[in-house]
């Protein structure tokens, strides 16, 4: 049975004034763009030509934006209806992000690491649910005042404060993991199937794949509609 | 028994194990989720989100413990 290599990527170095050289995961960088490029592209021809007897190309976009609204109004309630934008885009980019890992890049040969889903990635994964974070205390911020938020971290009782915090952290920090080691997962485990027998045997296990990363994009949206109903929300 | 070969039996015994506790709990979830709807069939879509929200915390510990694998496999 052949080594099987996971995590390699293929890394270029890039200098920025004041930041000095940095490496870069370039195949991350690239599936990530043809990831916002798809979500871009399809949303753009998707509200061209609005009209109140809806082509095919509508009808699919109005669903998806049904399905984005409803949950994140059943997260976070009526009044949390502008939130939509972050859930939906989140929703969106984590869904196309991980349907690109299952286009067939083996044919392509990078000279390190592979493309595959820039979720497999945990900078891609950290940076999203540091988003998360970010906004969830900005709306609460921006909803309750510096005060008013900072409050609820004293709730229900004062010294209940560091589990409070605590959660700031573990909150992005089960997102991200989540999401990296889903799709991490289950590439590791195409490739052991691969070395195994690579005729018709890992296809059930990449049509279950199909599944998860709907899934996955599914449970990060709504769990960042969760967080950001929480920080917002005025009982605790 | 050198540090490699204990790394590689620990990361079989870490996610193993870890995995045993996720799969409980995920059984348990799934069950009540289920009953929940034969019981009450019109609230299906409110089951299963709760549902989904549950099964991702519960994944998140099994998730952990392939973490702690993952680590170990860059030591071995």
């Amino acid at each position: 049975m052949e080594q099987i290599h996971f995590g390699d990527h293929w890394i270029g170095h890039i200098t920025l004034p004041y930041l000095g050289r940095l490496s870069v995961h370039l195949d991350t960088v690239l599936t990530a763009w043809l990831g916002m490029a798809i979500v871009i592209i399809v949303c753009f021809l998707a509200t061209r030509k609005l009209s109140r007897i809806p082509n095919l190309f509508q009808v699919f976009a109005e669903i998806v934006m049904d399905f984005v609204e409803n949950l994140t109004v059943g997260q976070i309630g009526v009044e949390g209806r502008g939130h939509v934008t972050l859930v939906g885009s989140l929703f969106l980019f984590v869904l196309a992000s991980n349907l690109i890992g299952q286009l067939p890049w083996k044919l392509y040969h990078l000279k390190q690491g592979e493309f595959a889903s820039p979720t497999n990635d945990i900078n891609v994964t950290a940076a999203l649910a540091i988003i998360v974070l970010i906004y969830y205390i900005g709306a609460g911020i921006y909803k309750k005042g510096l005060v008013g938020y900072f409050k609820h971290y004293l709730q229900p009782v004062w010294f209940m404060a560091p589990m409070n915090l605590m959660e700031d952290i573990t909150r992005p920090f089960s997102l991200a993991v989540r999401l990296f080691a889903n799709i991490l997962a289950g590439e590791i485990i195409i490739m052991v199937l691969i070395s195994i027998l690579p005729v018709g045997l890992p296809i059930p296990v990449m049509l279950f794949e199909l599944f998860i990363a709907f899934i996955q994009a599914f449970i990060f949206a709504i769990l960042s509609a969760s967080y950001v109903g929480a920080a917002t929300s005025d009982s605790h | 028994m050198d540090s490699h070969a204990a790394a590689l039996l620990a990361m079989g015994i870490a996610v193993g194990l870890g995995v045993i506790g996720a799969g409980l709990g995920m059984g348990a979830a799934v069950s009540a989720a289920i009953d929940a709807t034969a019981r009450q069939p019109e609230a299906e879509g409110k089951v299963r989100t709760l549902m989904f929200i549950g099964l991702a915390f519960i994944e998140a510990l099994a998730l952990y413990a392939l973490v702690i694998a993952f680590i170990l496999m860059g030591k071995a």
